[in-house]
């Protein structure tokens, strides 16, 4: 099932052309990872597509919808974006700071119910942090409000998940068990992340889109993620090293 | 909770400046139910008006006069106290007070158009330009104020003191600070839920299916007006509308479903109690209210700041 589709885009940040005419599909069971250079427009392309900054030129198709055309409160339903990092002002608990994704499927006074709290909590489970529930969010390390954000994201359980750099915060352990949380999600979602860790997305990703200076690569990873396309894309030598020491 | 408040009022008509008494004779106990659902009403608006700011500007320690409305009201009091002959100085006040609140808002939402309007970001800090306009509105304001002040003669003087401090002198039942109330008050309650996402910042709120531009233009609205109609009957009675959404948060948590109702209740209590303190405690005297509530609310917040990770 297609979920998102992508014709001619281009994204302007100032002068600067982050990306230029970019025509892409993605469907349900596919895991991309976007990779490039600081700076590339890796969030900036994920901002557009849930919708935060307004599409200047090029089309962005939802689950067969215009995203222009979607009310904000479908869109809540249909996408969700975890971002590179949470603020919060107010103390917390976690176990609130996951409810909040149930929102868009609540009607009326908001009051969580049995469903709700269940959701949140086999959220809270996947991601490891079902023992922290009563804890506040203000008091929990960077990985950790990163967990309970992508938390969050699981207990609103949109078709398109988009998530900026997942895996920036966690210890090794945590990224493992993070790539294999998106590689399953993607049986029955669509997941476009931002990454920043090449050896990770090869391993993990079914597909990858390189983001260079005005230019981008897209494809099955394995088709992509050449040493010659990487060298343009992030200007050093790359080469296949074998016998290094790796988690599994 | 309700408990408590009622217990508070039934003190508050009771007793008086003469000492408590019971039965209550009824002439003082007229004056004093004035007073006291005056207090009421403003209490509640000062703490809902708090409430709505600091989830709004993400800032836990905004009150009701960090948009710089109090300024443009008590410019207005001010003038039309000094203006209008004496006989129609009470309503005069309150109409000129009302009068300057309105420009002020007006001069906000003309200044700050932009940012009131901008769509969400994921860049912090939606609310800093938004507190540094008031800032200046205020500024801006307080400096007409003072030179109203120094052009005034000493009765003028005392009498516009009382006033700037924050006074429950009231002669009327001050229906349009219920109404506003009501207004105000049933708004916040029907958008709690909406208002919990904007808690956790303005792009997530967006994110979650939140119109952000149109809530955070409504909150400011109904914020102001609650101001304006609290500080416009009685002054810019400091304190209340920072210190109660504060215990409140404390003690309740950051839902809003609970938090409004809960800050209304405690902000109404806390002022008729302010005021029986400013009636009582050096009898025959009494004291502006706003005196009272900043000799209690300084030390309190203090302590909360202190208490803060």
């Amino acid at each position: 099932m297609q979920i998102l589709e992508v014709s001619d885009l281009t994204i302007r940040r100032g002068q600067r052309r982050l990306i230029e005419a970019l025509s892409w599909q993605v469907q349900q069971g596919e895991l991309w990872c976007v990779l490039g250079r600081n700076g590339a427009g890796k969030s900036s392309l994920l901002h557009t597509l849930a919708g935060l900054h307004g599409v200047d030129q090029g089309r962005i198709t939802l689950m067969g919808r215009a995203l222009s055309d979607l009310s904000i409160a479908a869109l809540a339903r249909l996408r969700g974006l975890m971002p590179q990092q949470t603020i919060d002002r107010f103390s917390c608990p976690v176990e609130e700071a996951v409810g909040i994704g149930r929102a868009p499927w609540r009607i009326g006074t908001g009051w969580q119910d049995e469903k709700d709290r269940s959701l949140v909590h086999d959220a809270l489970n996947q991601v490891g942090m079902l023992d922290r529930l009563t804890d506040d969010v203000t008091h929990l390390s960077g990985g950790e409000r990163q967990r309970v954000a992508f938390a969050a994201m699981l207990a609103q359980n949109p078709k398109l998940m988009l998530l900026d750099e997942p895996t920036a915060h966690q210890d090794i352990g945590q990224q493992l068990l993070i790539m294999r949380l998106m590689r399953t999600l993607a049986h029955d979602h669509a997941v476009i992340a931002a990454c920043h860790d090449l050896n990770l997305a090869a391993r993990f990703a079914t597909h990858v889109m390189l983001l260079g200076e005005g230019c981008h690569y897209l494809g099955p990873a394995q088709e992509v993620m050449k040493p010659d396309t990487l060298s343009r894309v992030f200007g050093c030598a790359f080469d296949y090293a074998s016998e290094q020491l790796l988690a599994v | 909770m309700l408990f408590l408040l009622l217990l508070v009022f039934a003190v508050a008509i009771s007793c008086g400046s003469a000492g408590c008494e019971l039965p209550m004779s009824s002439a003082h106990h007229g004056l004093r139910l004035q007073r006291v659902v005056a207090a009421i009403s403003i209490g509640a608006l000062l703490s809902l008006s708090g409430a709505l700011l600091q989830l709004l500007l993400r800032n836990p320690l905004a009150d009701p006069y960090t948009l710089g409305i109090s300024g443009g009201a008590a410019v207005g009091a001010l003038l039309s106290s000094f203006l209008l002959p004496f006989g129609l100085i009470s309503v005069g006040i309150q109409f000129g007070a009302l009068l300057g609140a309105v420009v002020s808002i007006l001069l906000l939402f003309t200044i700050a158009r932009r940012q009131l309007l901008s769509p969400p970001t994921l860049l912090e800090a939606p609310g800093v330009s938004l507190i540094l306009t008031g800032v200046m509105i205020a500024a801006g304001f307080g400096a007409i104020t003072s030179l109203l002040l120094t052009l005034s003669s000493d009765t003028e003087f005392r009498g516009a003191l009382f006033w700037l401090m924050g006074d429950l002198d009231v002669d009327d039942v001050s229906y349009f600070a219920w109404l506003t109330l009501a207004l105000a008050g049933s708004w916040a309650i029907w958008r709690a839920p909406q208002l919990n996402l904007l808690a956790h910042g303005e792009a997530t709120a967006y994110l979650l299916g939140v119109s952000v531009p149109r809530l955070r233009l409504q909150a400011v609205f109904f914020a102001s007006i609650a101001t304006a109609a609290a500080v416009s009957v009685a002054g810019a009675i400091g304190f209340i509308g920072l210190v109660v959404p504060h215990i409140c948060r404390l003690v309740l948590g950051n839902d809003q479903r609970r938090l409004i109702p809960a800050s209304m209740l405690l902000g109404a209590a806390a002022l008729v109690l302010a005021d029986l303190v400013a009636r009582t405690v050096v009898a025959p005297i009494q004291l502006p209210v706003g005196v009272v509530t900043a000799l209690i609310g300084v030390p309190l917040f203090l302590w909360i700041l202190a208490r803060r990770p």
